[in-house]
């Protein structure tokens, strides 16, 4: 291969350049030798010989120049040789250069940071062709909820009829308790279907996993498939551990083998600990009914087909179905998304994207931000090296020489910064992941600096290379070499070169007050979460969950648990009241089954209307404050054996039996379609979750936890005091001591749950934070550049107020002039600041709760402070220039 | 006297890969051997043939190695390569096209 000759060579001529230059000098040499020869054998004295040989081979550095630009390297060396000086040069001025350094780290740091928490949730899962796997969710007509389940019959029917598909297999999450060596661990488990494995393409890392050959849905034997972190981390790795028992939930299970490293299951976010068969989780009875979405479906494509035809296929047989099924699969359609785009869930596969492009943009600005404020240092320096570039040229440095030297300069500063920037960004992303505990759910980021992450800073320090070298080259460019290198100064400056200045101030103004706004809006939402009425009494309510199913108690004992817990509770001082509940308000958990009132027909996804479903005991009202309208609630009358009861809120008994009293009504759910409630009392419609903040509330209705029981329940406990806090530790012993095995979790307020957790207000809570600690390195930046700029600006004037000022102008108003112009940046900024505000706050209107985009209350004070702001920053250089003594400042020149 | 730079665009290289078709040479002896080939009409200074060389040497069409010359000094002796071999045929055809084109204008009729 020719080219990898020409590399060769062109590699020796770097890396052994003495010996190339050696080389170069001893060929010329022999050359002249040669002539000087024939010159003596021609009859000159060897005198004249010499003379005219060295006459004739004319400038031998200039032919030596001339071969090494024949094997191209010319630009090599002069690149090394700029490198080194611009190194050097920035050695020589360590304050600017660390301050453009560090300046772009604080700009590159937080592009850093998101990227990050991006590309960590979008990595493709750590399987053979990834970019191959779907995600199905089910779609119904005239709703636009879409839900991340597939009943599992459909899935059946989907797997046999369509054609794109290599396969698809069925999961889902499961909290279960493994104990091991006498301790019990809760573990987030995957239930999958035989195939699971077979499908994403993924080989053991010991022992074997899940197969097809155990059975469709996992088979009835009770194994386990260990991930290999929890390997790790549990049984230290020991491949002993592959073929012992364990209990899970309390029954025996065998642990057959580990899954591959790096393979956290397939719900990004959380960490999948173990693998189950899922026929042992769920019923046969809830599998095979088709009008319970019951199953996550992954599905693999083939090679040979795209997104597009795989929708079509599916979309066949769901009008199929719909014809077939016309009960359950009425206006039922499935959607087909590319996996890594339906994180976590496929519900956002339409909003996550646009959240991360939102997010990259805001750290972009800040970028922007900060590239202005080192061009701003950039171009002041450059004034005082125009006398270095005219002499350079001066000295036959062509344009593009000066040109390389400059952009040469700013790749130094922004190779260190965006490193620097990049590695902090990635320690700042780790400690907010460690922070950003959200409750109830054990957040799982696996944050590392990664090939995107990496190519994505290095794009970034490319552009801040541009955006701080470009324009001090071009200038550097322009210098006239002809021009006058002695000291005289004109009393002004250009117009332009100000001009160029104080739009980079008001550029930076205005994308500081883009964010603040954005701050603003996340607070305001938060603010307006927060004072909304939710129907309960949040404050001085402590939860606590425990589960002794994972410990392995019946039924039975379970009830006997609860009985004696809830009595020892509410006898602890400082107690007013505790009840226990299946779900939380503002959890992760819910069950929405179909209900209708008695006399209708069955209830079904086509017939009935979607409810929210709680089991709780009959303190559960009181304890969380809900007012019982009418009507009683549980008591010890209703037990398993009696006939089922419910409460329910206003927005059902409107709904069900519109205009007439529902106490005594009957009606059916979907969930248990043995069973008829009575309703026996009516609570007050309370939001518990957050698409029922701001609309209406949604049907609901509540059973009792002694006629269905539930294991797995959360105490909620109320308090006598503010501090609902302080019961922690006492009602978590009376739990340890009814039964240390049991596993208790999630201990913290109900004021937490809905403040801080994904599905309370944490979002809104976690991006008014995030914005506003962005808002303020923008802001900081932004006072230091605008600062630098007046400063600067009155500097480069100092001459020219002195000539005013001595012809009378008043300091007052010299001082007033100078604020003035600043006001003038502000004012520009803020305008454009604002325009992009709106715009922004447009695209952001999805995920803002009771607040416009242009939410005046926000821009107003955003506006303020930016006002206060450049006031304060104006007020230093102002006073600077209007304390000038005249008579110095002309001396001065 | 033709001095190189007056020589058409790249028939110098062409010069270079013809004399060294006839055995490996150091860069004095390519000189004399265009000139005396040509009747001492071509003469090729250093200032023009040694930035030829190594651009020839850069592209692969020669190769070189360090010898004892004739007068029993270490030279650098250039060697064509099989590409070197390839070009000399593709650039003496062009050549040949050239010069007989112009010479069909040149010429009275």
């Amino acid at each position: 291969m020719r080219w990898t000759r020409t590399f060769r060579l062109r590699l020796r001529s770097l890396f052994r350049r003495r010996r190339v230059e050696q080389q170069l000098a001893d060929e010329l040499q022999y050359h002249l030798e040669r002539l000087i020869d024939d010159l003596i054998a021609a009859g000159a004295t060897p005198q004249d010989a010499r003379y005219a040989a060295l006459r004739e081979m004319g400038a031998i550095e200039q032919r030596k120049e001339e071969c090494r630009d024949a094997r191209g390297l010319r630009l090599f060396f002069a690149l090394g040789r700029d490198l080194r000086y611009s190194v050097r040069q920035l050695l020589r001025y360590p304050v600017f250069a660390a301050a453009a350094v560090l300046t772009l780290a604080m700009g590159i740091g937080p592009n850093a940071t998101i990227a990050t928490v991006i590309s960590c949730v979008f990595r493709p899962l750590p399987v053979a062709d990834a970019d191959r796997l779907t995600v199905l969710a089910t779609t119904v007509s005239a709703n636009p909820r879409i839900w991340q389940r597939l009943a599992y019959p459909d899935y059946q029917d989907y797997k046999s009829s369509t054609a794109p598909f290599s396969d698809m297999a069925v999961w889902d999450l499961n909290s279960v308790g493994l104990t091991a060596d006498g301790r019990t661990d809760r573990v987030i488990s995957t239930v999958v279907s035989g195939n699971y494995f077979s499908t994403l393409h993924l080989d053991p890392a010991a022992g074997r996993l899940i197969l097809p050959s155990d059975g469709e849905l996992g088979g009835t034997r009770p194994i386990v498939v260990l991930s290999h972190s929890y390997w790790t981390r549990r049984f230290g790795a020991s491949s002993s551990a592959v073929g012992r028992e364990v209990r899970i939930d309390g029954r025996p299970f065998t642990v057959v083998g580990v899954a591959q490293e790096g393979f956290h299951g397939t719900f990004r976010l959380l960490s999948s600990e173990v693998y189950l068969p899922l026929e042992l989780f769920q019923s046969r009875a809830r599998l095979s009914n088709r009008d319970v979405l019951s199953v996550r479906v992954i599905g693999r494509l083939k090679p040979e087909f795209a997104l597009d035809e795989a929708r079509a296929s599916i979309d066949a047989v769901a009008k199929r179905l719909e014809r077939d099924h016309p009960t359950t699969n009425a206006g039922r359609r499935v959607r087909v998304y590319s996996e890594r785009l339906a994180r976590p869930e496929p519900q956002t596969a339409s909003q996550g994207p646009a959240l991360a492009a939102v997010f990259l943009m805001l750290v972009g600005a800040i970028l922007l931000i900060a590239c202005a404020n080192v061009l701003g240092l950039f171009l002041a320096r450059g004034l005082g090296r125009g006398r270095e570039m005219t002499i350079r040229r001066s000295l036959g440095a062509s344009r593009w020489d000066l040109v390389r030297l400059c952009v040469l300069e700013a790749l130094v500063i922004a190779f260190l910064g965006a490193s620097a920037g990049a590695i902090a960004g990635v320690v700042v992303a780790r400690a907010l992941a460690s922070v950003a505990v959200a409750p109830g759910f054990p957040l799982f980021l696996e944050l590392r600096l990664d090939w995107g992450t990496q190519t994505y800073v290095a794009i970034l320090m490319v552009v801040s290379t541009l955006l701080i070298g470009l324009l001090p080259a071009i200038r550097a460019s322009r210098v006239d070499p002809r021009s006058d290198l002695s000291d005289g100064k004109a009393s002004t400056d250009g117009r332009q070169r100000h001009l160029i200045r104080k739009g980079l101030a008001a550029a930076q103004i205005a994308g500081s007050m883009v964010l603040l706004v954005v701050c603003g809006l996340f607070i305001r939402s938060v603010q307006s979460l927060q004072s909304v009425d939710l129907g309960f009494d949040a404050t001085r309510v402590l939860l606590a969950s425990m589960d002794p199913g994972a410990v392995g108690y019946d039924v039975g004992r379970t009830r006997a648990f609860y009985e004696v817990l809830d009595a020892t509770v509410e006898a602890l001082p400082g107690v007013e009241s505790a009840a226990a509940s299946v779900f939380v308000p503002f959890g992760t958990g819910n069950s929405t089954p179909y209900i209708a009132a008695e006399g209708q027909a069955p209830p079904s996804s086509t017939t009935g209307v979607l409810a929210d479903r709680h089991l709780v005991t009959g303190d559960y009202f009181r304890t969380i404050g809900t007012p019982l309208l009418r009507g009683r609630t549980f008591s010890s009358v209703d037990t398993q054996g009696s006939a089922k009861v419910a409460v329910v809120n206003e927005a059902l008994a409107a709904r069900l039996w519109p205009g007439d009293d529902p106490l005594g009504r009957r009606f059916r759910s979907s969930s248990d379609p043995d069973s008829t409630f009575e309703v026996i009392g009516i609570v007050q419609d309370a939001r518990y979750r957050r698409d029922e903040i701001g609309g209406s509330a949604v049907p609901r209705y509540f059973a009792s936890l002694d006629q269905f029981s539930a294991a797995a329940r959360t105490l909620h406990v109320r308090s006598r005091t503010r501090t609902a806090e302080t019961l922690t530790s006492t009602v978590t012993e009376t739990i340890r001591r009814l039964d240390s095995a049991v596993p208790v979790y999630d201990v913290y307020t109900l004021e937490r749950q809905i403040n801080d957790s994904g599905s309370g207000f944490g979002g809104a809570k976690g991006a008014a934070m995030m914005t506003g600690v962005l808002g303020m390195l923008a802001l900081t930046l932004a006072v230091v550049g605008t600062y630098g700029v007046l400063s600067f600006t009155v500097r480069a004037r100092t001459r020219e107020i002195g000539i005013r000022m001595a012809f009378g102008l008043a300091p007052r108003r010299v001082f007033r002039m100078l604020l003035r112009e600043t006001w003038n940046i502000a004012l520009f900024g803020v305008a454009i600041g604002l325009a992009a505000s709106i715009a922004t706050g447009k695209v952001l209107e999805g995920f803002l709760f009771g607040v416009p985009p242009y939410d005046p209350v926000t821009l107003l004070g955003v506006v303020v402070i930016m006002g206060a702001v450049s006031t304060l920053v104006g007020v230093f250089p102002a006073r600077t220039a209007s304390r000038l003594n005249p008579i110095e400042t002309l001396r001065y020149e | 006297m033709s001095k190189p730079t007056d020589l058409v665009q790249g028939t110098l290289d062409l010069l270079v890969l013809r004399v060294l078709s006839l055995e490996p040479m150091h860069g004095w002896s390519i000189a004399q051997r265009i000139r005396q080939m040509s009747k001492e009409q071509l003469r090729v200074g250093q200032s023009a043939l040694y930035p030829a060389l190594h651009k020839l040497e850069q592209q692969g069409w020669i190769d070189a190695e360090w010898a004892i010359s004739e007068n029993n000094r270490r030279a650098k002796y250039y060697r064509l390569t099989s590409a070197g071999r390839k070009a000399l045929k593709t650039e003496t055809a062009q050549w040949e096209r050239l010069s007989s084109a112009i010479s069909l204008i040149v010429k009275p009729a």
